[in-house]
This record gives C-alpha cells, structure tokens and sequence, in this order.
C-alpha cells in the first residue's frame, strides 16, 4: 500500500525553496517543448542556412561524406533504439545522390535538388535530437523518484542501525538530510528569470545527471534541458522518462557535419529561447578521480555565439547567458575502480598490466543508485559563483562587472570603436579562455572532504616511501605497503593546515567535519573512503596500522586534491 | 577596415616616441608621459630622447584621457613600472579596448623581494609576462604584443626595419597590422602570444653576455658561440615558462638576437660592454636613464634555471658576472671548460 499522506509530506521537505516561477506552463522548458514543431522548422532553415552559406558549392559531397559515414555506423554500430527504416532511409539517399549527379553530368542545374535532399537529412536528424516536456510525467517523476530513494534510504538506516533503533525509530529522513547545496542560491534563483542558465557540473559518477536533476528541484528551478547520450533510451523505462522530461538526445556515434550542425542548432536555439541547460563540461565522467582539466568546449562555444547574437540585436540590454560551474562532491564512486584501470591502462599502456576491466552496463547504473542511497555517507553540492559568458562577476539584476567594480557592456567585447564586428576565430579564443576559467572556478568550488584528505596524505606518504615512478609503484603488492599511524596524523595535521590555509584565501571549500579533531577527522575520511567499493582503499590492521587492499582506487581517491600544489608538502 | 580614430602610446621612453612617430604616419596619436619632467620637455621643445615629435603626436598625463579617446593602446613603459602603470589606467579601460605592448621584461611584483629564494614550481603563477599584467589588472582581453629587431635609433633615422606582432586573435593582428603601416615597416604576424613576449625578454641577457665579449675583445667566432648557446638556453628556459618555441624561431628571438647582439645601439649590450670594461654594476645603473631590462631577467632566469635544474652555463656564468662580481675571463673559461654536450637539444 501507498501510504499518500507520507507521499505529500516528501514531497514537501524535498522542496527546501519554492519554485521561482510556480506556474508550470510559464517555465521555459514547457513553452520551448509546447512548439516543438516550430523549434524543429527552424532548426532545419538555420542548418540549412548555414551549409548553403559556407559550403554551397560541395553540398554534393557533403551529404556523400555523410551517407558514407552513416553507413559504416549502420553497420558497425546497430542499437536498439535505432529506427526500423533506417536502411532504408539512406537508400533512398544514396539513389537520390546518384540521381543528382548524373543531371550534373549532363550540365542540368542540381542546386535545388540538392538543398531538398539536405533539408530531409536535417529533417530526420532534427526531429531525432528534439526532445519532448510533459508536465504530467515530470510531476510523476518528481514524486516517485524522491519517494522511491528517500523509502531506501530510510530502511537502510534502520537495518544499519539496528542497535540504535530507538534514535531512529520516529524519524524520517529525506534526501536533503543526505544531499548538502552549498553556494549562492538565492542569486542562482534570482538570475533564473534573468538569462539563460548554463548549469556546468563536474562529472565523477553514473549518478551525476540524477543528482543535479534533483538539486535543481530542490532549489526551486524549472527543470533544465539536457543533453542525454542516445545510449541511454536503450532502456525502455529511462527512454520513457527522459523522452519526456526535456532532454535532447545526444548520439556520439553519428560525427558527421550535417548532424553536428543540427545538434549545434538545436542547443543555440534552445539557449536563445532561454531554456536552462545542463550540461557536463568534462564530457564523460572523470576516468583518473580529479577534477576535470580539459574541457569540451562545444556547448560553450554555442553560448558565446548566442551571446554575440543577442549583443549585436541589443547593444545596450541584451539577453544573458549565466554560467553556473558547480562540483559534485562524494567520499566514494562505485566505479572508482573500474575507472582508474581504464585511466592507467590509458596513460600506462604497456606499463600497466591488469586483467581488472568492468564495464558499466545500465544494470551496473541501477546498483549504483541502490547501493548510494543506502550508504550512510553524505554528499556535497557546490555551486560555483555565477559569472557571465567572460567569467565577470554578476549581480541579481544579472549586470557584469569588471575587477574595478565598474559595469560591463557586453557589446564592447564584440566590437571595435563601438561598430558590431563579427568574428568568429576571436569568438572561438573567448571560448577557450570560459573553458580556462571554468577549470579554475572548479577548483574555488571544490569542497574537501575528510576521505579526500585522508586518501590523499596516504598516496603521498605511501609515494614519499618507495621513491618509485607511479607503474612501478602500483605494481609492489600491497602486503608490503603499510604506514604508522603517528606519522599518518602528523602529516594529516600539515596537510590539513595547506588546506585550510587555501580555505582562508578562498581557493576551495571545506566540509564542516574537516574543522574537527584530527582524530575524528581520521575516523570519519577512514570510515567514508571508499565505502562500497568492493576492496578497501585505506584501513587499519590488527597492528593499528594503515594498509591498503587496493593502492590503484587510493590513486583514484587521492586525485581529488590534484591541482592545488598540495604534493609540494611532501618532497623532501 | 577597423574604425580607427586615435591611437594610444603608453610611455616616452626611446621606443614609446619612435612608436608614436611611426604610428602619426596614419593616425593621430595620444602619448602618455608618466614623469612631470618629461612631460615639461616634450611640451616645450616637442623633442625627447634625442627625438622630434611630428604633428600628429600629443603628449599627456592624463590615462583617462587616452582611454577615452583611444580604443587601441600600445603600451611600452618599463616592465618595472608596467603594473603600475596598468594599475592607474585599469579602471577606464573595457573590453572594447585593444592592448598591444612591446616591453620585454617580465614581472615578478608578486614575488615580493627575495627572487632566488622562492618556490617556482609553478613557474607562470608568479612570473608574469606583461600580457598576464595586463589581464589581471584590467577588462581588456584582447591583448597583443609587438616585439623584433626594432632598436628605436635606427627606426627614428628612417631606417627600414620588420617586427612581429603576436596574438591569440586574429582582429587584434589585424587591428596591428592598419595602424602601423608604414613603407619602411615590415610586419610579420604570429598566434604565439606568451613565445613572442618571452623570446624577446630572455634575448635581453644575451645582448648583455655580446656587450661583455664586445669589450673583451674575443673575435667572431667566440661572439657567434655565446649567441648561438645563448638561444639554446633562451629556449630552455621559455619551455618551463610554458612558452611555445616558434617566437623563439622568428623576428622576436633569432631577430632581436642578431640586432641586439651585434652593435652597441642596445642598451642591454651597452651595459655589458661596460661591465666588460671593469666597471661596477651598481655604476653602471646610476648612471643610465632608461632600464636595460636585461639586467632584471638574468636574475629571474637564473632562479628559474636553478629551480627546475636546467643546464644553462651561459646563463648562469652571466649571474655570476652580473651579481656575484665574479671575473668575465673567469667566466669564460669555465664557459670552455664545461662538459661536452650534444650541440641541439632542444628540439
């Protein structure tokens, strides 16, 4: 049985903010959705637009380029969510296209063909990548997928517990017990109504996107669109859901321009339109454990072109774009493991010798989300400090300002002595240098946790020890790899001192149980590390020493505080 | 074409006036005199550093009068002064502005005083270049650099000469490109921004280590041997900088290199002749009324070699000369003295 009332009252404490705009037809994402038709007509005129402008003489060969790769695709990599008529869909191109050529041949005009035979390319890729909003199954989605979790969540603290029963017994925890948002909320919130929000989360886990879909309820935003791998809607029950809850299909099979062009197409719209994107910058999930360092920089530089468009229509007032970084912040990824082998055999190759390589099916997706949500330990969302699409600060009213707290005119980085220039090499290094500035804001937003100072102090002493380079390192067996514990809380007091002493300059953020006793601390980051994963990274032995069963994972949590000069403390 | 009206030339130093003649040829030109003094003598006689000022030049003190009035700024005050400088005009400046700089020093305020001793495992994140300066201190992105053999007594003479202008954007090459047109001026583009700028610092030291031989009087071949090693090392050095090598190849560091090497019309090269001669650093800079940055970036650069444990003998014996009041003979036979190593290895 359902018990409604525990239904509603979830639903309630899983709201921490009420939404910006209340009235679900108002939000952007319904309205973009609701003109679906419309949104798909232009993105066919705006491609099409841009091919015949850029490529107008080689339309021929662009769409024999793109058949020829489409037909390797078929081939080589059929899914089960590809359409039934797709052979012959590009049969039918393929007849065309030889059609077209022999009238060139024979000296007839074959323009006009041509552009028909692209535009029902576009068609077909357009009505593919669109994606549909239905109120109805959001409103179920929100409601079951908290209730299911928060259900879990709670068994599992009972069954864990069980000696301490009666602390637990009338209680009832939701996910926000579990799940901190840490940042500006309020001028997040407030810059909703004012721009488009580009919302830019590091990626660690399977469980990411569920995760920042939940935060953003939870601080009372209308959903965001979202970009959702093609793999994805494989599975029926995830196709059902994502189909209908804004997100766009994303196929990273398919690299042929015309498609690339759509896609590119459809988010500049969507931008324009001011429907909120999220959007992981790293592309996948972070295969070494830090903090993403390169960025793909497609989605942004979709941004900075809209952002030049709307200056150029509107010089003194146009339309904004926010950037939004945030980093999501767990003591443990279920697939550390699985990923720091792809990560070292990547960067060791023939160095690395293993024969562990598990892959992550959409089953494995599942048991990560059970498994998250019945371990005790907590996670951090932090969101970054919003800046414009050049990295200055801005205000509630969503007005730029520069270092000497002076207003910013947008339109001034996209001309000279006032006249509008369009360039698109200058746009193209403007995006380069949001990438750069996005990296860097990662690592402001980062926040230490005690199993991330725990992992890191360990890997480094465990390095400082053996003097190795990191193959040869990883390949001593584990047996012969132990570390006092008095040296251990020493090293935890140094590094942890680095720490705060970045936190007082405001280079990262902390978590509150880093402020308590280095013994605590110690005990908590033990605890937290790793938890779940399947071999432990760090633990205390009989002797009350510190060993690992698993000196790769260690690595992987250890890379967590890459990029702050952390590891200059231990050279000797 | 860009809408130019007015060009800005920060600093009246040698280089600054030659520039702000140079760039009168097609623009009215707005020069920034930073000292009363000079200021007072420019707006006298209209001359300065041995230098008339055409027409179209007007001299000022005033940087939120240039800001105003100039979207494209060149400036070319001493890396000393740099940050001050932007620091002053910093808040008038936006992001429609256009900074494109030719001094070849680098910055090291951050670092407080004490150089060698410091951490530089992070190389960039305290020795700046002065477009780094520029970006910290203000909104302007688009950021240039104009760097080459250009010693300002041959250009002030009419002398034909060519120069490298450097940047990430295409418009800010091109904006360049229009304001300095000049039949006598030849000017050649690059995307290497931060090589361009480093390849003309780190050649500063090797004019210094030419003026040192010029004085000792140690032939051709031995000229050709400080230079030549004197690259490799400018090279080694520029990596860690996390510099790209092409600046190194072209106008900015084989060019500068020969011009700044070959004749005494450097400062750089001046006050190593001097030394050469016997006398004092500490003389030496009394007497001198602009910078020779070279001075400055032996210091920077042999911290940096030091830190990340480079071979860089020429380098390091021009510390030692420079700073340590060791013999230039006794440099140079340790120079000859040293290992045997592979003649490029830097490619």
């Amino acid at each position: 049985m359902i018990d409604i009332n525990l239904f509603l009252r979830k639903r309630d404490i899983n709201q921490l903010y009420k939404y910006v705009v209340d009235d679900e037809e108002k939000w952007p994402i319904f309205r973009y959705n609701k003109k679906r038709n419309q949104v798909i007509q232009l993105v066919k005129k705006y491609t099409l637009k841009h091919f015949i402008e850029n490529n107008s003489e080689n339309i021929h060969e662009l769409i024999a380029e793109c058949l020829y790769l489409e037909q390797i695709r078929i081939k080589e990599q059929p899914w089960r969510v590809d359409p039934s008529d797709e052979k012959e869909f590009w049969k039918d191109v393929k007849y065309k296209l030889k059609e077209i050529k022999n009238k060139s041949v024979l000296g007839e005009s074959t323009k006009q063909l041509e552009e028909e035979l692209l535009l029902k390319i576009i068609d077909r890729y357009a009505q593919e990548i669109a994606g549909n909003f239905k109120i109805s199954t959001y409103r179920i989605a929100t409601i079951l997928v908290p209730f299911v979790l928060t259900k879990i969540f709670n068994a599992s603290i009972r069954i864990r517990n069980r000696k301490e029963y009666h602390l637990h017994k009338n209680k009832s925890y939701s996910l926000n017990d579990k799940v901190k948002v840490i940042g500006d909320i309020e001028l997040i919130r407030k810059l909703s109504t004012k721009g488009t929000i580009l919302l830019l989360p590091t990626h660690f886990s399977n469980l990411d996107s569920i995760v920042m879909g939940w935060t953003i309820r939870t601080i009372g935003l209308s959903p965001f669109m979202y970009g959702a791998g093609l793999n994805l809607f494989n599975m029926h029950l995830f196709a059902y859901f994502m189909g209908r809850l804004g997100a766009y299909k994303v196929d990273r099979r398919k690299k042929n321009q015309i498609y690339l062009e759509a896609l590119k197409t459809y988010t500049k719209i969507s931008i324009d339109y001011g429907v909120h994107q999220l959007f992981f910058p790293g592309g996948t999930r972070s295969r070494s454990g830090s903090i993403e360092k390169k960025l793909k920089l497609g989605l942004l530089s979709t941004a900075i072109d809209v952002q030049c468009e709307n200056c150029r229509k509107n010089p003194d007032n146009p339309r904004k774009i926010f950037v939004v970084p945030a980093v999501i912040n767990y003591h443990f990824v279920l697939d550390a493991a699985s990923l720091i082998h792809q990560e070292l055999k990547n960067i060791g190759k023939e160095k690395y010798l293993t024969i562990k390589d598990k892959s992550g099916s959409t089953w494995n997706i599942l048991k990560t989300i059970v498994k998250f949500f019945t371990a005790s330990s907590d996670m951090i969302i932090s969101y970054g400090a919003p800046m414009d699409v050049f990295g200055n600060r801005v205000d509630e009213n969503g007005v730029s300002y520069d270092k000497h707290n002076r207003p910013i005119r947008l339109f001034d980085y996209f001309s000279f002595n006032d006249k509008f220039l369009l360039d698109e090499q200058r746009n193209s290094q403007y995006t380069i240098e949001l990438g750069d500035r996005i990296l860097k804001e990662f690592l402001r937003t980062n926040v230490v946790m005690t199993s991330h100072l725990v992992a890191f102090t360990a890997f480094e002493m465990i390095k400082n020890q053996f003097k190795l380079s990191l193959f040869d390192l990883l390949s001593v067996p584990t047996e012969e790899i132990s570390l006092e514990m008095e040296d251990f809380v020493f090293t935890i007091e140094k590094t942890k001192s680095k720490i705060l002493e970045l936190y007082q300059k405001s280079e990262l953020k902390i978590s509150e149980e880093l402020n308590s006793s280095t013994n605590d601390l110690i005990t908590h980051g033990l605890y937290n590390l790793g938890l779940y994963n399947e071999k432990k990274p760090l633990m205390i032995n009989k002797e009350g020493k510190l060993v690992t069963q698993d000196l790769a994972l260690l690595y992987y949590y250890h890379n967590r505080l890459d990029g702050y000069g952390l590891e200059k403390l231990f050279h000797i | 074409m860009y809408a130019i009206e007015k060009v800005g030339v920060l600093g009246s130093g040698s280089f600054g006036i030659c520039l702000a003649n140079l760039l009168s040829e097609n623009y009215e030109v707005m020069l920034y005199a930073r000292r009363q003094e000079v200021l007072n003598t420019i707006l006298t006689t209209r001359e300065y550093a041995g230098q008339r000022l055409t027409e179209k030049v007007h001299v000022t003190n005033d940087l939120k009068l240039i800001a105003d009035s100039c979207k494209l700024i060149f400036p070319v005050v001493s890396s000393a002064g740099f940050r001050d400088v932007m620091q002053k005009i910093g808040p008038y400046l936006t992001p429609g502005h256009v900074l494109i700089h030719g001094t070849k020093g680098l910055d090291v305020t951050l670092l407080n005083d004490n150089i060698p001793e410091n951490d530089f495992s992070e190389s960039r994140k305290y020795i700046f270049t002065m477009s780094d300066v520029i970006l910290q201190e203000t909104s302007v992105k688009r950021i240039g650099v104009i760097s080459g053999p250009n010693l300002a007594t041959e250009i002030a003479h009419g002398l034909p000469a060519a120069t490298v202008v450097a940047s990430n954007y295409d418009d800010v090459i091109q904006l360049a490109i229009q304001a300095l047109k000049s039949p006598r001026f030849k000017i050649y583009t690059s995307k290497d921004l931060v090589g361009t700028e480093l390849a003309g610092v780190l050649k500063n030291p090797i004019a210094i280590a030419s003026g040192i031989h010029a004085a000792m009087d140690l032939g051709h071949n031995a000229r050709a041997f400080l230079i030549t090693r004197g690259f490799s090392e400018m090279i080694k050095i520029g990596k860690v900088l996390k510099s790209d090598m092409t600046g190194f190849l072209g106008l900015a560091g084989i060019g500068d290199l020969i011009a700044t090497c070959s004749g005494n019309l450097s400062r750089n090269f001046s006050v190593g002749y001097r030394i050469g001669k016997g006398e004092k650093l500490k003389d030496i800079l009394n007497s001198m009324q602009e910078t020779a940055e070279g001075i400055n970036t032996v210091k920077i650069a042999h911290s940096v070699s030091k830190h990340y444990k480079l071979r860089t003998p020429l380098f390091d014996a021009l510390y030692d000369v420079l700073f340590q009041e060791a013999s230039p003979y006794d440099a140079m036979k340790e120079l000859l003295n040293g290992p045997t190593v592979k003649d490029v290895d830097f490619i």
